[in-house]
C-alpha cells in the first residue's frame, strides 16, 4: 500500500476515535443532565403533593438504605438468628433475604436494568449468601469474628457510598479501625501465648463463641498482656540469675518419620455448640500418645477456671487410659456443676510421666595423631571421617534435652579433663514438667564423671559396659535445669586401645511427669 | 579423487594402529599411586539393617602397588572400630584383634596386582536405648602396610659446562618430572646439578617427593616386622609423616640430606650428592639413579550404618512409676494427690481451691455428697470448696476434702 493510502487511513481511523470518543462524553452529559432533571423533578412533585417547600433533596439517600438494609438482614437474620449456618432451614431463607435486597437494589437504588452493573450486585448478594459456607472448611471462632466485622454489602456500601456523604465517612473510619483492631488482636494474641499458653483451641462455628472471642482478643488478653509485661521483669531476672548461675546446652530435635512421640489432645470440641443452665457439659477430645519403650498412662482431668479461680470440676472418660506404642483413645469431658448463663472456657489437662532420651557420640583422639595430621596439612576429621561437631540429638516430646556442642574430634590431654553438661528444659508452650523425676546419664566404658554440680549422682552398672550415673534435679517449671560434670578418662593411656581414633556415645534420661493442657470456650444460654 | 584420498588416509591410520604387542617382560609395573586399598564387600556391612540383627564384616583387600607384602617381614594389618552402643562383634575378644595382610605386588604373574577378600569378626545389632527411633552408627576399617617405592632412570652426567666441548652431546642433564612408581609415595622430581671439583664433575640430585595416594605416611621404622605395632606408640606418633630415602647413582651410594624427609603439604624434598669421587671425561654420558622409599603407610575406608526399629515395646510403662494414677512420686515417695496439692498447688490440676486450707483424703462419698447438698445452687461459683469431687486425687472410695 502507499504511504499516502496508509496515512489516509489513518486519518481517517484517527478522526473515527476522537468522534467516538466526543459522542460518548457528550452521551454522558445528556445523562447526568437527565438526572438532575429528573430530581428537580421529583422533588417538586413532592412539595406541591405534601407542602414541602424549597425542592430540598430527599433526607435519607437511597444507599443509605440500602445499606441499613444490607446490615439489619446480616445482623438480625444471618448472625443473630441463624448463627451464620447454612443449612437446614436457613438456606431458603437467607437466599430469599438475598435476592430480595437485590431486587431493591437493582430496582429502586441503582435502577441498573440489564447493565452490567446488575451482574455486580447479584454477585455481592451471592457472595454474602455463600461466604459462611466457610465455617465447614476452617472451624476457628476467629473467623466466625471476621465474617460478623467485615460483612460483604456493608463493605462494597462504603466503597461505593453514592450520594450518601455519611456512608462515605462513615464507611473508611470503619474500615481503619477494624483493620487496626485487627493488627491489635494478632500482635497481643501473639505475645500472650507467648507468655501465657494456648488460644482458646477452635470449636464449632458459633456466633456467640465468635463474640466472645472478640471479647477475649481486646479485653481479656489486654489484661493478660498487661499481667505478662509487668510479670517480664521477674521473668527475665530469674532466666538471667538462671543463666548466669548455670550453663545452657542445647541439642537438636529427631526428626521422625511417622507421628512424633509424646502425648497430644487433638480434636477439642463441645458436643453441642450451646449448651443450656443446669444441663451436662460434654467436651469430646482426641488423646494420642506415642512411645517406643512401653505404655503410657495418663491421668485426664477437666474444669472450668475464672481468672485464677476454679468454678467447675468435671470428670474425665477414662480417667486413667494407657496409651500402647502408637495409639488414639476418645476422651470425654463431663461436667455436671450446674452453670449458670454465661460463656466458660473448659480445660482439659492430662499428665502423664514420660522419658525423653539425648544421644551425643564423641570421637577421641591422641594429641599425637591430632599433630601428625596437622602437620602433614591434612584435615583429620575428612581423613578418618569424623563429624566436625558433636550435636545432642533428642527425642521428640514435650521437653528437650541439650548437651556441650564440642568441635570434633576431642583430643585426649594427660592429666586433664573435659566438661559434660547437660541441659533439661520445658519446650511445649501447652504445657509444663511437674516433676522431673531422673535425670540419668550412660557413660561409656573408660569414661568417668566427677565433681558433679549442682547434685551428685548415684552410679549403676549399665549394659555393654556403660555406667548409668542418675540425678535428682530442681523441676525446671518455665526455664531449665543443667547438671555440669568433670568428664576424665579411666585410664587414658589404654582408652584408645591402639585405634586412630575412638567413638563412644553418651545417652541421656530425663524421665518426668508432665501437664499438658488445651483450653476450649463454651456458652451456657438459660433455657 | 576424494574417495581415493579417503581410502588412503584410512588404510594409514589402521596401519600406524596395529603395532608389536608389548611383551610381559618389558611392561613397567611400577606404575600407579595405589598400595594396599580397602573396599566394604557388597552388604557386609549393610547400608540398613534391624536392630538384634547380627551381618558379617568383610573387607576387599587389594595390593595395587609394586611392592609385595610376604607376611614375614613386610606384612600388613587391618584394624577396625565401631561404637559399642549400637554393635557387639560376636568373637570374643576383638579389642585388638588384628587381621595380616599378606599380598602380592604387581609383577609378572599379577599384572594388576594381588587381592584377597578378608572377613573380619561379625557383629550384632544392640536393641536400641531408649525412643530413638533410627540411630546411625558407623564402621571404621584402616589398613597400616610397610612399602617402598622404588625409582629408577637414567639421568645425564653432563660435563660440557666444563669441558666447554662444542661437540654434539648424547644428553643435557635437565630436571625431569614423575609421575608414579608403583606406589602411594612417589618421586615426582629429579633436578640434576653438575659440581666442578677438580677435574671431575660430582652430580647432586634435588629430588622431591609427593604422598599422592589416598591415606597418610605414618612413621618410619628400624624393624620392618614390627612396622604397624610400633606407629601406636605416643613417641613414634611424633615421626609420623616421614619418609626415609636411599639413593645411588651407577651402584655408588649416593649421600642424602636429610634421609628422612619430613613431608609438609604432601611434600618433601631432599638432596642427594656423591660424597667422593666423580666423574671425569670429556663426553657426557648417561647413568641411572635410583631411588629406595621407605615408608609405613595406612588407608581407610568407613561406612555408616542405619538401625532401624524392629521389636514392638512391650507392656510395661514407658516410664518408670512406682505410683498408683491417683499418686504422684514426690521425694521418692508415692503420695496421694490430695495431698500434694495440700503441699504445693502449683501442679495443673490442683487449683485454687487448695490455697484455702487443709486438705486430706479424709471424706467418704457419702460425706462428700452431704457437704455438697448443703451448698447453694443459684450461685455460679457452685463447687463446694470443701470437698473436691468429681477428680481422682485419692484412691478409691475416698475424697479429698476438708472436714470443719
Amino acid at each position: 500500500m502507499a504511504i499516502k493510502d496508509k496515512y489516509q487511513d489513518y486519518k481517517n481511523w484517527n478522526e473515527k476515535r476522537i468522534a467516538n470518543s466526543r459522542y460518548k462524553s457528550l452521551q454522558k452529559e445528556a445523562y447526568k443532565a437527565d438526572k438532575s432533571r429528573l430530581k428537580h423533578e421529583r422533588a417538586y412533585h413532592d412539595s406541591q403533593s405534601d407542602g414541602y417547600h424549597g425542592g430540598e433533596e430527599p433526607s435519607v439517600s437511597p444507599h443509605l438504605l440500602l445499606f441499613f438494609a444490607a446490615i439489619a438482614i446480616h445482623i438480625f437474620l444471618d448472625v443473630y438468628l441463624f448463627n451464620l449456618r447454612r443449612d437446614g432451614g436457613s438456606i431458603p431463607l437467607m437466599l430469599g433475604a438475598y435476592i430480595v435486597l437485590t431486587l431493591f437494589a437493582v430496582l429502586f437504588v441503582y435502577k441498573s436494568g440489564l447493565s452490567s452493573e446488575t451482574w455486580t450486585i447479584a454477585g455481592i448478594s451471592l457472595a454474602a449468601f455463600l461466604l459462611p459456607f466457610i465455617n465447614k472448611f476452617v472451624n476457628a471462632n476467629w473467623v466466625t469474628a471476621v465474617l460478623i466485622l467485615v460483612p460483604v454489602w456493608g463493605i462494597y456500601l462504603m466503597f461505593n457510598p453514592g450520594d450518601s456523604t455519611f456512608l462515605a465517612g462513615f464507611g473508611k473510619w470503619y474500615l481503619i479501625i477494624v483493620l487496626i483492631l485487627g493488627v491489635y488482636a494478632l500482635l497481643t494474641s501473639s505475645i500472650v501465648n507467648s507468655q501465657m499458653g494456648a488460644l482458646p483451641a477452635s470449636a464449632p462455628a458459633d456466633v456467640s463463641s465468635a463474640v466472645d472471642v472478640i471479647k477475649h482478643f481486646f479485653i481479656d488478653n489486654t489484661k493478660n498482656l498487661g499481667t505478662s509485661i509487668l510479670g517480664l521483669p521477674g521473668k527475665i531476672g530469674s532466666k538471667i540469675n538462671q543463666t548466669f548461675s548455670m550453663s545452657y546446652f542445647t541439642g537438636q530435635v529427631e526428626q521422625n518419620e511417622a507421628e512424633p512421640l509424646g502425648v497430644y489432645l487433638e480434636d477439642l470440641r463441645a458436643a453441642e455448640p450451646v449448651f443450656y443452665e443446669n444441663n451436662t457439659i460434654i467436651i469430646l477430645a482426641n488423646l494420642r500418645g506415642k512411645s517406643f519403650e512401653g505404655v503410657i498412662n495418663v491421668n485426664n482431668y477437666c474444669f472450668i477456671n475464672s481468672g485464677n479461680k476454679r468454678i467447675a470440676n468435671g470428670k474425665v472418660i477414662p480417667f486413667n487410659p494407657e496409651l500402647f506404642y502408637d495409639e488414639s483413645r476418645p476422651i470425654e469431658c463431663v461436667i455436671e456443676d450446674n452453670l449458670k448463663k454465661g460463656s466458660y472456657t473448659v480445660t482439659l489437662l492430662s499428665t502423664f510421666d514420660f522419658p525423653t532420651w539425648g544421644y551425643v557420640e564423641y570421637t577421641f583422639v591422641d594429641r599425637e595423631t591430632r599433630l601428625a595430621y596437622y602437620s602433614q596439612g591434612k584435615d583429620i576429621n575428612y581423613e578418618l571421617s569424623i563429624p566436625r561437631k558433636a550435636i545432642t540429638t533428642y527425642t521428640n516430646g514435650p521437653v528437650s534435652i541439650g548437651s556441650n556442642i564440642r568441635d570434633l574430634p576431642i583430643v585426649m590431654y594427660p592429666d586433664s579433663y573435659q566438661n559434660f553438661g547437660v541441659t533439661v528444659a520445658n519446650i511445649w508452650p501447652q504445657g509444663h514438667m511437674d516433676t522431673l523425676k531422673t535425670l540419668e546419664v550412660h557413660v561409656p566404658e573408660g569414661i568417668m564423671l566427677e565433681n558433679c554440680l549442682p547434685k551428685t549422682g548415684t552410679t549403676s552398672p549399665g549394659d555393654n559396659g556403660y555406667t548409668i550415673y542418675t540425678f535428682k534435679l530442681e523441676t525446671p517449671k518455665d526455664t531449665f535445669s543443667t547438671e555440669l560434670c568433670e568428664m576424665k578418662f579411666v585410664n587414658s593411656d589404654n582408652f584408645l586401645n591402639g585405634n586412630l581414633k575412638v567413638t563412644k556415645t553418651f545417652a541421656i534420661k530425663a524421665d518426668y511427669r508432665y501437664s499438658l493442657e488445651k483450653t476450649i470456650n463454651i456458652r451456657v444460654m438459660d433455657i | 579423487m576424494n574417495k581415493n584420498i579417503f581410502l588412503i588416509l584410512l588404510a594409514l591410520f589402521v596401519l600406524t594402529a596395529c603395532g608389536p604387542a608389548p611383551s610381559p617382560y618389558s611392561q613397567n609395573y611400577h606404575t600407579g599411586t595405589k598400595g594396599i586399598e580397602l573396599q566394604f564387600v557388597g552388604d557386609s556391612p549393610p547400608s540398613e539393617i534391624y536392630e538384634g540383627a547380627f551381618f558379617p564384616l568383610a573387607v576387599l583387600v587389594t595390593n595395587e602397588g609394586a611392592t609385595t607384602l610376604d607376611g614375614e617381614v613386610y606384612k600388613g594389618e587391618i584394624s577396625y572400630s565401631f561404637d559399642s552402643f549400637y554393635l557387639t562383634p560376636n568373637s570374643p575378644d576383638v579389642k585388638r584383634e588384628k587381621t595380616k595382610i599378606v599380598l602380592f605386588g604387581k609383577s609378572v604373574r599379577y599384572p594388576t596386582g594381588d587381592f584377597s577378600l578378608t572377613s573380619l569378626p561379625s557383629f550384632t545389632v544392640n536393641s536400641i536405648l531408649g525412643q530413638r527411633e533410627n540411630p546411625h552408627t558407623e564402621l571404621f576399617v584402616s589398613a597400616c602396610y610397610p612399602y617402598k617405592t622404588l625409582f629408577s632412570d637414567e639421568v645425564c652426567i653432563d660435563t660440557t659446562s666444563w669441558t666447554e666441548d662444542i661437540r654434539q652431546t648424547v644428553c643435557t642433564a635437565y630436571p625431569e618430572v614423575y609421575d608414579s612408581q608403583g606406589g602411594p609415595v612417589a618421586v615426582t622430581e629429579v633436578r640434576p646439578e653438575m659440581h666442578h671439583v677438580g677435574q671431575v664433575v660430582r652430580p647432586a640430585f634435588y629430588i622431591t617427593i609427593e604422598n599422592k595416594g589416598s591415606g597418610s605416611v605414618l612413621a618410619p621404622v628400624d624393624k620392618i616386622e614390627n612396622a604397624c605395632e610400633i606407629q601406636q606408640d605416643s613417641e613414634t606418633k611424633k615421626n609420623w609423616n616421614r619418609v626415609r630415602l636411599s639413593a645411588s647413582l651407577s651402584n655408588d651410594p649416593l649421600n642424602c640430606v636429610p634421609e628422612e624427609i619430613i613431608l609438609h603439604d604432601q611434600k618433601g624434598f631432599t638432596r642427594c650428592y656423591l660424597d667422593e669421587g666423580g666423574y671425569g671425561g670429556s663426553l657426557n654420558y648417561l647413568s641411572t639413579l635410583v631411588v629406595d622409599l621407605d615408608y609405613v603407610y595406612m588407608t581407610s575406608i568407613s561406612k555408616d550404618i542405619s538401625i532401624v526399629r524392629s521389636i514392638i515395646p512391650g507392656y510395661g510403662l514407658s516410664s518408670d512409676n512406682k505410683c498408683e494414677p491417683w499418686e504422684t512420686e514426690f521425694n521418692d515417695k508415692c503420695i496421694d494427690n490430695c495431698d500434694l496439692c495440700n503441699q504445693n498447688s502449683e501442679y495443673g490440676f490442683c487449683g485454687s481451691v487448695f490455697k484455702d486450707g487443709e486438705y486430706g483424703c479424709n471424706c467418704k462419698e457419702d460425706e462428700c455428697l452431704s457437704i455438697i447438698e448443703g451448698k447453694k445452687t443459684n450461685d455460679v461459683t457452685y463447687l463446694n470448696k470443701n470437698c473436691i469431687f468429681g477428680i481422682s486425687l485419692c484412691s478409691e472410695g475416698n475424697f479429698c476434702c476438708r472436714k470443719q
